[in-house]
């Protein structure tokens, strides 16, 4: 589903993002991207969305390299991806109807698959109820999840979540995580950067390590630290 | 069908946008408002400041005395010969007994004439008129010429209400041409400005957009229709402004100020409100598009 073949970022300042990044992420998979800051992980992230492109190596998403897109075939590449930021990043004047609705909008859909969409991803985070509430009427984790409804309203083949639980204290943050699990479970492929050792040691899914742009470990099923048990 | 939606997306998000950030377009709106308004003023500040050196002008003539020797038939046989004068417009033959007239009308009741012991010292005189200022010198030298006009004693043209003149209108001219410049700058600096103030406080709301794979179409159609309605209503609020303040003026010097006639053109007018509300509509609309430009690069 995913490939970095041989990628590598040097940005304009000379500061290399990531080295020689040779991976490959498969259909439903769920990885955890961990590493200290600076380690590479939002440069993994924003390769992986288009936002840039790297310097060395080739990407592939379903088999077709992303950095031969056009332009203007960027949205369209990125209508198969879904992002969560860890500040969650709504849009402060609009419902969380309106906010998840937008991303469907977007698309070109009636208005009458928009409700329908919009509604089912409300109620799959568990938000049916705060739909009309605006961002500020909501705590942390229920505007994640509201990031998270707009994430998968579209139905994507990919979830990219950046530090999604960054802000969040561990009782919500476990629900997020159990509302990503089972997004996972559905078949959607989810790349998950985060801080959050706990999370990850109890998760046990894949985990690739990076430190200084290049990738220093990739467990199968491991913990935060190397030497998780 | 996809474009129908976005425009339809983009009409209601346009109209939310408008009035949740109604602060920040009244704003926009004001300074749209503003420096139309004053983009106008110019405007008509430099039409009436030709049409008055206009005015002027057309009051300069070349004021030819005849020697008292000359006949009455030699003096009007003398007419067309000013018409070889370069810029040549009129001659007005004023013979000595109106030159009287009109001189004891402006004396008042006291009768001239009588004063005079019923002898008239003023000589017949012709009032001639050129199509532009800058011809006056020449003419003049022309009708020096005592071989070919031995009829005239004396001209006066006030040289240095002409040469002050023409001047002045030059002067005029590329003053006013630089106000209307200058206010067309400042004017595209502001409203450019505060549109991209207005749309870097929503810079976030473009980048999301894009995260979600939003088209630069989608994302452009509020931003542009929010910027056309600024343009408008900011335009027609001038159009308003100046349509009635010009009208006062107008009215108050008619009335208390005798001595200046200000231009009073109900078609200039029009234009001058037409081009603004182009402009303001253009101005918004084109700002909103350039600023959120950037933006776009996600």
């Amino acid at each position: 589903m995913i490939q970095f073949i041989n990628v590598s970022k040097e940005f304009p300042n000379g500061t290399v993002g990531l080295k020689n990044i040779d991976v490959k992420i498969e259909e439903g998979e769920f990885v955890f991207l961990v590493g200290a800051s600076g380690a590479g992980k939002s440069t993994f992230t924003k390769l992986l969305i288009r936002e840039m492109l790297p310097t060395e190596g080739n990407i592939l998403v379903n088999g077709k390299s992303i950095n031969r897109l056009k332009q203007r075939q960027v949205p369209h590449f990125r209508r198969n991806i879904g992002f969560i930021f860890q500040n969650y990043r709504l849009l402060g004047d609009r419902t969380a109807f309106e906010n998840v609705a937008f991303a469907v909008e977007a698309l070109g859909a009636a208005k009458r698959e928009v409700e329908r969409k919009v509604d089912y991803a409300l109620r799959l985070v568990g938000l049916e109820d705060r739909k009309t509430h605006f961002p500020d009427e909501l705590s942390g984790g229920e505007q994640q999840r509201v990031a998270i409804a707009r994430a998968i309203v579209n139905n994507p083949q990919i979830i990219i979540a950046d530090e999604p639980t960054g802000n969040l204290d561990p009782e919500t943050a476990k629900g997020i995580m159990t509302i990503l699990n089972d997004i996972n479970i559905k078949g959607t492929t989810i790349v998950m950067a985060t801080h959050d050792a706990g999370i990850v040691n109890r998760a046990s899914h894949r985990v690739m390590e990076l430190s200084r742009g290049e990738l220093v470990r990739d467990d199968k099923q491991g913990g935060y630290n190397i030497d998780f048990i | 069908m996809i474009l129908f939606r976005y425009l339809q997306y983009g009409f209601r998000d346009t109209l939310r946008s408008l009035w949740r950030h109604k602060g920040m377009v009244l704003v926009s709106v004001l300074t749209v408002a503003t420096m139309l308004t004053v983009l106008g003023a110019a405007t008509l500040l430099a039409a009436n400041s030709e049409y008055m050196a206009g005015n002027m002008e057309d009051e300069l003539e070349v004021i030819v005395y005849l020697n008292s020797n000359v006949t009455r038939d030699d003096a009007l046989a003398l007419e067309p010969a000013f018409h070889e004068i370069t810029g040549f417009e009129s001659a007005v033959f004023v013979p000595k007994e109106d030159a009287l007239a009109d001189m004891s009308t402006r004396f008042g009741e006291t009768s001239l004439a009588e004063a005079l012991g019923g002898t008239n010292p003023l000589p017949d005189a012709y009032r001639i008129k050129l199509e532009q200022p800058e011809q006056i010198a020449p003419a003049v030298a022309y009708l020096e010429n005592t071989e070919t006009f031995p009829q005239i004693e004396l001209i006066r043209y006030g040289q240095d209400v002409v040469e002050n003149m023409i001047a002045l209108t030059d002067t005029l001219e590329i003053a006013c041409i630089a106000l209307v410049i200058g206010m067309l700058l400042i004017a595209l600096f502001l409203v450019n400005s505060t549109i991209r103030l207005t749309v870097a406080t929503r810079g976030e709301e473009i980048n999301i957009m894009k995260y979600v794979g939003a088209t630069n179409l989608y994302v452009r159609i509020p931003f542009f229709l929010e910027g056309l309605m600024i343009g408008i209503i900011g335009a027609l609020l001038a159009d308003v402004i100046l349509y009635f303040g010009y009208g006062a003026i107008l009215d108050y010097v008619n009335q208390n100020i005798g001595f200046i006639t200000m231009l009073d053109d109900p078609q200039l007018m029009v234009l001058v409100l037409l081009a603004l509300l182009a402009g303001g509509t253009l101005l918004g609309a084109l700002g909103s598009n350039i600023a959120i430009k950037k933006y776009l690069k996600v």
